[in-house]
């Protein structure tokens, strides 16, 4: 038996009437195309000419388990810092959970950490099976809420992740709900986040991800003020490249560089001239990187800092390197932390600047801590000791 | 809210297929096929194994199915549990035919070969829901009018945001639809024989 009764039962008229009610709401909500805002740049120009200074600590001295990394931080509304990162028995495990603690500028001291949310937590919210917990980043919205984007594994490896999202009314004491966001059409496989988000002249937000199921390449996503998906941009494309680092340069401009997880290792770069609807070719920047992670930012005065490992294997030395030529010329000044005993690990920095020229680094320190370094524009650009 | 309930019903139809496809097969007796499905159903969907049902194992790891999966899958219950066909077999066929041509070009695409990604029309679209809709004027005047509806399903169900996405390729295809429809394709011999003219034509 067939299926005659519909067609028979519904005229052209009828099936027309449908067919608008169909395409016109689509059209009329999305004509004419939005066009991509400008990048938020800072029109600030000075650099903090305080005197030297650069302090090393950490965020955790016992940091409750015996395995952390992927840690992220954002300036509070009062001027206080927060950072996430997850921890467990091992990356990847099913205990890790996403950990987070407050900086108090009073007392310069971290919190004990505290759970911000469990494997176990996310699945009771979107009732999917979540093995694991993974890299997270915090985002500043339009009207001073906090986001927070963070990885979940339910199939797999980190390969199979995908991103999820909750917000915060009380900069990051409480946190709602998470839910989840929809990126690729391959059953969600896979992005991830790592690299600070960016913003734009409305408002929106630009979250910097990568894909590692099958491909390796690196996207950015164009959220609005509800973390809602407005558009996702392809960066790079192929199966080399992750983890992408983009600071804008001018209100249209902005260079993305990237991990490169290809054979021949070495930190990638890509160029967007059209506020990041296009982007160019990759190519190979001449810095030594072992295929990890780097952070880095524009400074008031345009040069740009990056944090990266500058070692061909390993990732027992971290540097920061400064271009005073938007990207096209690094040289590297200081180490953060150089060991060079092939066990060492310092890595997954995350670099903010805070509203008062103040530099915040966070990165992995041998997987049993998180390092943390602040730091301000002469320490960068004094004479090194 | 409204984004909860096609994705719960289509946890329904998964399972179900997947029930009636299954351990349905093994019940000769129509009638008592349609209960031994509905028992198994109802179990798979609210008892917990593990902290979760069977729908929400599923949904873990395949995620929700678009409209057009819904479609077929509701299509295949039919079939199991009553004999009938909600959609015409050569409306199903063209169906499954046009994802095996998109799916082949279009999940390698948004899997990262080449700079282009196609999955990005389906953010905020307009050629995409225009194609659709053309495709779908094109069905009706070739009296396909049953695969002309069903090609608006999709694109109403995005206006009303019924699933968690908000990108329109979700609710046209997924992998599910996609593997179903490679493997009708290749132990089809009806199907094969529809691409067969498809291609002297």
């Amino acid at each position: 038996m067939t299926f005659p009764k519909i067609p028979s039962t519904l005229t052209t008229p009828a099936y027309f009437l449908l067919l608008l009610a169909a395409v016109v709401p689509l059209l009329y909500r999305n004509l004419p195309p939005k066009t991509t805002p400008d990048f938020v740049v800072s029109s600030a120009t000075a650099l903090d000419k305080s005197p030297a200074s650069m302090s090393k600590s950490f965020v955790c001295e016992d940091c409750l388990v015996p395995s952390v990394h992927g840690a992220n931080i954002i300036e509070k509304l009062d001027g206080s810092l927060f950072a996430t990162w997850f921890g467990g028995s091992r990356e990847g495990g099913k205990d890790v959970v996403l950990w987070g603690a407050d900086f108090s500028p009073a007392t310069l001291s971290w919190s004990t950490p505290r759970r911000i949310i469990s494997p176990a937590e996310t699945r009771a919210a979107l009732g999917r099976y979540i093995k694991t917990v993974g890299n997270s980043v915090l985002v500043r919205g339009e009207h001073g809420e906090l986001w927070l984007y963070y990885v979940t594994v339910s199939v797999g490896g980190w390969a199979g992740s995908s991103l999820n999202v909750m917000l915060s009314d009380d900069d990051g004491k409480t946190w709602g709900a998470p839910r989840r966001l929809i990126t690729s059409p391959f059953f969600n496989f896979s992005t991830l986040d790592k690299t600070a988000p960016l913003h734009y002249s409305d408002g929106t937000i630009g979250l910097p991800v990568y894909h590692e199921f099958i491909g390796k390449f690196t996207e950015l996503l164009h959220l609005d003020n509800d973390s809602r998906i407005l558009d996702k941009t392809r960066i790079t494309h192929g199966r080399h490249s992750a983890q992408p680092l983009v600071l804008p340069l001018a209100s249209q401009q902005a260079i993305a560089l990237m991990r490169n997880t290809a054979d021949d290792p070495g930190l990638l770069i890509s160029r967007t001239d059209d506020a990041g609807r296009h982007w160019s070719a990759d190519r190979r920047l001449p810095l030594h990187n072992p295929d990890s992670a780097v952070a880095g930012l524009r400074r008031p005065d345009g040069s740009l800092l990056l944090v990266f490992n500058d070692t061909l294997e390993g990732r027992s030395s971290l540097a920061l390197a400064i271009s005073r030529d938007r990207g096209k010329h690094w040289q590297t000044i200081r180490h953060f932390d150089q060991i060079n005993d092939g066990k060492s690990e310092f890595s997954y920095p995350y670099l903010i600047r805070a509203g008062n020229g103040t530099m915040h680094l966070l990165y992995t320190w041998n997987r049993k801590r998180i390092r943390y370094v602040a730091f301000n524009d002469e320490w960068v650009d004094g004479d090194k000791p | 809210m409204m984004h909860n309930i096609l994705p719960f019903v289509g946890q329904i139809l998964l399972l179900g297929v997947l029930i009636a496809v299954l351990p349905g097969r093994l019940v000769k007796d129509a009638r008592r096929r349609t209960g031994v499905v509905a028992v198994l159903l109802a179990a798979g969907m609210l008892l917990p194994v593990y902290g979760l049902t069977v729908a929400q194992w599923l949904r873990s790891a395949v995620g929700d199915p678009g409209v057009l999966t819904m479609v077929i899958f509701a299509n295949i219950l039919s079939q199991r549990l009553s004999g009938r066909n909600l959609l015409a077999p050569a409306a199903r066929d063209s169906l499954l035919l046009g994802v095996i041509v998109i799916g082949v070009v279009f999940y390698p695409m948004a899997l990262g070969v080449g700079a282009y990604d196609p999955y990005h029309f389906g953010f905020a679209p307009v050629v995409l829901p225009v194609l659709v809709g053309l495709v779908s004027v094109v069905a009706w005047f070739r009296a396909r009018r049953d695969l002309a509806i069903v090609l608006l399903l999709p694109l109403i169900a995005f206006n009303l945001n019924l699933l968690e996405s908000v990108n329109l390729w979700d609710y046209l295809l997924d992998p599910i639809l996609f593997f179903y429809a490679v493997v009708q394709g290749l132990s089809g011999s009806r199907f094969i024989q529809l691409m067969k003219r498809r291609s002297k034509a």
